[in-house]
């Protein structure tokens, strides 16, 4: 129980102090930013129980945590950056009954709303560069394209997108 | 031990989806969640046999759901997410490319036109008369949480 109960408080006091900064003032980095947060939070909870718990207790409420900081920041990552999949669903929602034609779907979500944004982020993040009016992967690029191409192949899937 | 308990459960999750799919027992969502179920299965044989006890069981139950909904989402950016499938086009081109040949390869409308047969075909949206209308709620749901997710933290709507 002292598991889910510590780890729970300590996830729980990381996401107010997220929820206050963001209210504060939202900062441009927010990926960067939330792990700051959650792990600061996690490693000063750690210290002050440290005494208190053996070495077994303390990994098992750090990977708690941690489990629970993972799953936040993925869907987080759905919060900051608008799903496609999801945006339909809203739009065909807020049509009613009398729903959406396909060609009214495209018109509402182009490629401005929907490729231009995630070309940014990766400019922003360096995984990509705008040289001579041309975007080139970078090697910071490369390695994560290269992670998620190496468990399609494992799965046996195709490229995705 | 107790640490290492959902660890190796989200391990035999992963093994079981990846079997599943290979040897194309079932669609990819389907293995994901037939992964799950393997891996869960592991976690409970595991923890009655080494740990006994509903404190420690809980924890790790909380554990292994948050790694397994990490795993499905990491599969899922696989599948669809948008950076990953320009950065996998960009890894493609040693020259680069210029905004329209990225849009001639990959743009909001082919991404669309799969999206909207993904959501048909598992009833989430409904064809009716040339026009598509909202069918089961999941997705639904998923999109109303985030957005509302969405105007708690960023103060702004989806869309």
């Amino acid at each position: 129980m002292q598991t889910l109960f510590s780890g729970s408080a300590i996830f729980a006091a990381g996401f107010m102090l997220h929820l206050v900064w963001w209210r504060v003032a939202l900062p441009r980095r927010q990926t960067k930013t939330l792990l700051v947060i959650f792990f600061a939070a996690l490693a000063v909870s750690l210290a002050w129980l440290y005494r208190g718990l053996p070495a077994g207790e303390l990994c098992h409420i750090a990977l708690y945590v941690t489990s629970l900081i993972l799953a936040y920041m993925i869907t987080y990552s759905a919060v900051e950056a608008d799903s496609p999949s999801l945006l339909v669903a809203l739009a065909v929602a807020r049509a009613g009954e009398k729903g959406l034609a396909a060609d009214e779907i495209f018109a509402l979500l182009d490629d401005h709303a929907l490729v231009d944004p995630r070309l940014d982020d990766l400019l922003l993040d360096k995984m990509a560069v705008l040289e001579n009016g041309r975007y080139r992967i970078t090697e910071k690029g490369r390695v994560l394209a290269g992670i998620f191409a190496a468990h399609r192949a494992l799965l046996g899937a195709g490229k995705g997108g | 031990m107790q640490t290492l308990i959902p660890l190796a459960a989200l391990f035999a999750n992963a093994l079981s989806a990846i079997l599943i799919f290979r040897l194309r027992l079932a669609p990819l969502l389907k293995a994901v969640y037939g992964g799950f179920a393997a891996g869960l299965a592991a976690l409970c044989l595991m923890q009655a046999f080494f740990a006994p006890g509903f404190g420690d069981l809980a924890a790790n139950a909380v554990i292994y759901g948050a790694l397994s909904y990490c795993h499905f989402h990491f599969i899922n950016l696989g599948e669809t997410a948008r950076r990953i499938r320009i950065l996998r086009e960009l890894a493609e081109s040693p020259d680069g490319l210029s905004r329209e040949e990225l849009s001639g390869r990959y743009n909001a409308r082919q991404m669309l036109s799969v999206r909207l047969a993904r959501l048909e075909g598992n009833g989430q949206l409904r064809l009716e008369n040339g026009r598509y209308v909202s069918g089961a709620p999941a997705v639904l749901g998923m999109a109303r949480a985030l957005d509302f997710m969405k105007r708690l933290l960023l103060g702004r709507k989806a869309g």
